[in-house]
């Protein structure tokens, strides 16, 4: 009972602070639109209740495109997160293939996005397929790496206790480090869902049919007159990605609720 | 029965012949142990007792074959330790808590037989069996976290003894525990040796918890590690804690306790 009254608690500070946010918005918008009258304010700071009217009022498009986008980031989420596992685990089971791989995937992640998705779509010529490629590319890195630490940080008291049950190599893994090293997957997951979101919208804006990225193209194209909907879709992007990373979030919780760190009582003070 | 035991020749059940190790560092090398021989006979309870740093744990990991011996020799029922450990004849208990924190108990004490490839069922009885031994039973559906540090070693001293290994290494298996869970642990510790027959390989830095266990104690000192002397505990098979209270046995402690003081520190 007193944990329920401490998470409500939880709830209630964070809804106060939202409110705050909110109201700092619509402060610093009135100030630029009718104290300092600055050019254009529509464009550089709109007010915030005018962007979630117009948010409701775009609510079918703004939907169908959203899940367009999260449909293909989550698509290439997916299919990075499983190529990062499997990378991890053969890099965690042969040192060989770990050192002559590393310098490759580390310099593969030195090109920016905003380079890579055009030359993605240039090599695939279909926009569905970039996405999630790109996606996929842009998540399997943090996946690989969290996933190798984890594999490789096992508790070296509990590896010498397998080893003495002559535990064959494929059970180390399936019994004992891959488990292991869930919270290090969860972790690399948490940071790339986000990232996939971006990686898919940034292929869009390279020229795709659909998804947020093309609302957002649009609506900046159109300059003043569509400045509400360039903030809409910018409030849905942030909305997506963020809701992604809850998501895992609560994936996380649910296989992985041994984890001390989710049973630790609340202390706030 | 004690009186035929007397007679009888203890069967070896291990043994350490001339063993060195040395640790091989970037720039420096060090030797853990030197010319390090004992045996260990069947059913007996050895503690190797020594400050911090003199090789104990290096020694039991030498015994394991989780470490290899520079040189000398070790063999285990007259096999290699390799051998023994994959004929799973070895129980290892750490200091530190390593259950998997993923595994509630009774699964814990499951996974060495899952890991053998021991039926469901065989896995079941057999771990009731060990939680009933050192009395957990209450708690198998608890998992590691809501255990207290001497629960968690009962259990890792259950699952050391599902796979009904001949052999126990214990490495400083109750140091983290405050004394009356200790004493109370020494007491099942008896009562497992009494009924399982386990040889006993206990390594420990605590005086009064060697002479309390241990049928012989082996003081190793340290830089470079080696045996200092050997004393021979009779205080009798199955020890009550009364024993405690005892002239002989703070004669035994006084006794071991001098070897520590002689060489100067
Ligand atoms: N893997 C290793 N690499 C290098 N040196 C090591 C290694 N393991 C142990 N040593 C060294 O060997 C010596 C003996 O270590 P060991 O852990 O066996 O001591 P111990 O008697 O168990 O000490 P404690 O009571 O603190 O557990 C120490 O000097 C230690 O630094
Ligand atoms: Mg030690």
């Amino acid at each position: 009972m007193g944990s329920l009254a401490k998470r409500q608690n939880h709830f209630v500070s964070t809804l106060l602070w939202m409110i705050f946010l909110v109201a700092i918005w619509e402060f610093t918008a009135w100030i630029l639109h009718s104290v300092v009258h600055i050019n254009s304010a529509e464009t550089k700071w709109p007010y915030f209740h005018d962007l979630v009217i117009n948010i409701f009022q775009n609510i079918p498009v703004l939907f169908e495109q959203g899940s367009i986008t999260f449909g293909k980031a989550a698509q290439g989420f997916i299919i990075g997160t499983l190529a990062g596992m499997l990378l991890a685990l053969i890099m965690s089971f042969s040192k060989s293939v770990k050192y002559t791989l590393s310098p490759y995937i580390i310099s593969s992640q030195m090109i920016p996005v905003i380079g890579l998705a055009p030359i993605i779509f240039g090599i695939l010529r279909d926009p569905d397929l970039s996405r999630i490629v790109t996606a996929g590319y842009i998540t399997f890195f943090p996946v690989t790496i969290n996933m190798l630490q984890g594999l490789e940080n096992i508790k070296p008291q509990q590896l010498e206790l397998m080893r003495s049950y002559a535990t064959p190599s494929w059970k180390m893994y399936t019994k004992f480090k891959i488990i292991a090293a869930l919270p290090n997957l969860f972790s690399g997951m948490k940071i790339a869902a986000p990232l996939a979101v971006t990686a898919s919208v940034v292929v869009e804006l390279m020229g795709a049919p659909n998804g947020i990225g093309v609302l957002m193209l649009s609506s900046l194209y159109y300059g003043e007159a569509q400045a509400h909907m360039f903030w809409s879709v910018i409030l849905i992007c942030v909305f997506i990605g963020i809701a992604s990373f809850i998501f895992i979030l609560l994936l996380e919780r649910i296989i992985t609720s041994w984890q001390p760190e989710f049973h630790r009582e609340r202390n706030e003070t | 029965m004690d009186v035929k035991l007397e007679y009888e020749e203890p069967t070896v059940e291990v043994s350490v012949r001339d063993v060195d190790k040395v640790f091989k560092g970037k720039d420096k090398e060090v030797t853990a142990l030197k010319q390090v021989s004992f045996n260990v006979h069947k059913n007996e309870v050895v503690s190797l007792l020594g400050p911090s740093g003199c090789g104990k744990s290096t020694l039991l990991r030498l015994m394991t074959d989780l470490l290899q011996p520079t040189s000398g020799s070790i063999s285990i029922e007259g096999n290699d330790p390799k051998y023994a450990r994959l004929q799973r004849k070895l129980g290892i208990i750490f200091q530190t808590t390593t259950l998997f924190e993923w595994r509630n108990v009774k699964e814990n004490i499951e996974l060495p037989l899952e890991i053998m490839g021991k039926s469901k069922r065989e896995r079941s009885e057999t771990a009731l069996e060990m939680l009933e031994l050192v009395g957990l039973s209450k708690f198998m559906k608890q998992y590691p976290r809501q255990l207290s540090g001497g629960m968690q070693q009962r259990v890792a001293i259950a699952r050391a003894l599902s796979l009904d290994p001949p052999i126990l290494f214990m490495d400083e298996p109750f140091s983290a525990l405050d004394e009356f869970t200790k004493e109370k642990l020494h007491l099942d510790l008896m009562e497992i040796k009494r009924k399982t027959k386990k040889t006993i390989i206990f390594v420990t830095h605590s005086i009064p918890e060697a002479v309390f266990l241990s049928d012989r104690i082996i003081v190793l000192s340290a830089h470079p590690g080696r045996i200092h002397s050997i004393f021979e505990i009779n205080l009798g098979y199955d020890r009550k804690p009364e024993i405690r209270e005892t002239k002989e046995f703070f004669d035994y402690i006084t006794q071991v306790r001098s070897c520590f003081y002689e060489e100067g520190d």
